[in-house]
């Protein structure tokens, strides 16, 4: 399954990078201009990752050991917080509709583990999760400070996590998982020109269910490339 | 100005609330644990209590007159019928069997044995296993587990009891029992893989009530209403661990049970 999913990402970024070359290969040969280009960079909420709680669900429920509640009584679990999403994207106008481009983000969540006894903090759970997203954005509405867009990305992500064994308040040892990074926006909106603001509802996936960000666009100059 | 400041804060509790994936734990109490092991230990004790009671019920029963056997047995066993069969006892529907020896276990030098041959999760775990019963004196009895079948690999207890009837006759508990002496358990449990060794001491003599629970009068357990016990804690995985706590009954009745636990050098009041 991963290795089908990195065929698939490395296909796309080949295919983005093709058709990036293809468009510079004809601008260049018609001497005209460069192609249309933005870099993002956004903060998503609850970005999907790869420590979903179901996956550590127990069906047969069962009633955990007198050791295991003893030991879990010892410690206890602060607050999950995450970052968010934080991305950074680079994308470039293939045509008036569609823009090609891949995006790196960096998800992290964390706890503190406390001692019952203490009230102190004897540990930390954490997780770092990186993606590499290529996405094709389809503008559907395209004005000259207003576009209306959806996207769709595919690639693959790595999750670093760092558990914490309660049942025995040690430190488990830290893993990595791979998976593959998804991201589905049905609804974007840019605002603005050079300097836009953006913000994606609709969403599901790596990038989180709500994105917003800013960017900026370079348009080049006509008069310029054609003198 | 004020419409900013508003959208501001707004924004700033939106997102700070969303970086909250989810809430931590319920801040336990510092003793929590080892009120915990003092509970399982209860269990532990209470179980033994309930085997001993049926064993003197029993002889209460075989030694009534003929013309009030119903009536004791209506209120001691209204769940079961008792049945004889080669020198053992045993209540239907339950795999609690009781072998008695020539005396009654009223009468000091008299040894019975009661086997409770299968584990029960009905209140809460009890399990296999096998119990003699000594006379001692009026009223004082001396429980010890005297083989290793069953749960008995796992428990070792001692302990010295004296009785006083029930006279509440809606109850089918037979002594209240104060219970002085020591043992040591590995818990029971739905899981296999306990690595604890809990040991207990009943410094102070402590006295053991019996509380219905259900629908009905004919199920009860033991609940400590006063008296104090030391407990201390291994594990089998980790040598490091000993950990020690006590626990001091300050008052009891049927609705309410004030304890002090001591535990890590804290203590704290539970009910």
């Amino acid at each position: 399954m991963f290795k089908k999913t990195l065929m698939l990402a490395i296909a796309v970024t080949i295919f983005a990078e093709l058709a990036n070359g293809q468009v510079r290969y004809w601008n260049s040969n018609r001497g005209k201009q460069l192609p249309e280009a933005e870099v993002r960079i956004s903060h998503g909420l609850l970005p999907l990752t790869y420590d979903f709680e179901f996956l550590d669900f127990h069906w047969d429920l069962q009633t955990p050991s007198v050791t295991d509640q003893y030991y879990g009584l010892q410690t206890y679990r602060g607050n999950l917080y995450s970052t968010g999403a934080l991305s950074m994207g680079h994308s470039i106008k293939v045509a008036k509709w569609l823009e090609m481009g891949a995006t790196l983000s960096y998800v992290g969540s964390f706890r503190n583990i406390y001692a019952s006894e203490t009230n102190e903090i004897i540990d930390r759970e954490t997780s770092r999760s990186f993606f590499f997203t290529p996405t094709l954005r389809f503008a559907w509405f395209n004005r000259e400070w207003v576009r209306m867009y959806s996207s769709v990305g595919l690639g693959v992500g790595l999750m670093i996590k760092h558990p914490c064994n309660q049942s025995n308040g040690n430190s488990s040892e830290p893993y990595i998982e791979w998976g593959p990074s998804i991201q589905l926006t049905g609804f974007g909106i840019s605002v603005g020109k050079r300097l836009f603001w953006f913000s994606e509802v609709q969403t599901i996936g790596t990038l989180g269910v709500f994105t917003m960000g800013v960017g900026l666009r370079v348009v080049p100059d006509k008069r310029r490339w054609q003198r | 100005m004020k419409a900013r400041n508003f959208i501001f804060m707004m924004l700033v509790a939106i997102t700070a609330n969303s970086c909250i994936l989810e809430d931590g734990d319920r801040v336990p109490k510092k003793t929590e644990a080892g009120r915990h092991i003092w509970d399982i230990t209860t269990q532990v004790i209470s179980n033994n209590l309930f085997a001993a009671d049926l064993t003197l019920k029993l002889d209460l029963w075989m030694s009534a007159l003929e013309e009030e056997k119903n009536q004791i047995e209506d209120r001691f066993f209204p769940d079961n019928k008792i049945r004889y069969s080669a020198g053992v006892w045993n209540l239907t529907g339950t795999p609690i069997y009781i072998y008695p020896d020539d005396k009654s276990i009223h009468t000091p030098g008299a040894k019975w044995k009661i086997l409770f041959a299968e584990p029960s999760f009905e209140y809460h775990p009890l399990p296999s296993f096998h119990l003699l019963i000594e006379c001692t004196g009026e009223l004082t009895w001396r429980v010890s587990n005297y083989d290793n079948e069953g749960y008995n690999e796992n428990m070792n207890l001692d302990l010295d009891l004296t009785g006083r009837r029930v006279e509440t006759p809606t109850s089918a508990a037979g002594y209240i029992y104060t219970v002085a002496g020591e043992g040591d358990y590995i818990p029971f449990g739905y899981s296999t893989t306990e690595s604890l060794i809990i040991s207990y001491t009943i410094s102070s003599e402590m006295t053991f009530y019996p509380q219905t629970y259900g629908y009905y009068s004919s199920k009860y357990i033991y609940r400590p209403y006063s008296g104090d016990c030391s407990l201390t804690v291994n594990d089998s995985r980790n040598s490091a661990i000993n950990d020690k706590i006590l626990v001091e009954i300050l008052s009891g009745s049927p609705t309410r049970i004030v304890y002090n636990i001591t535990y890590k050098g804290v203590t704290e009041t539970w009910d």
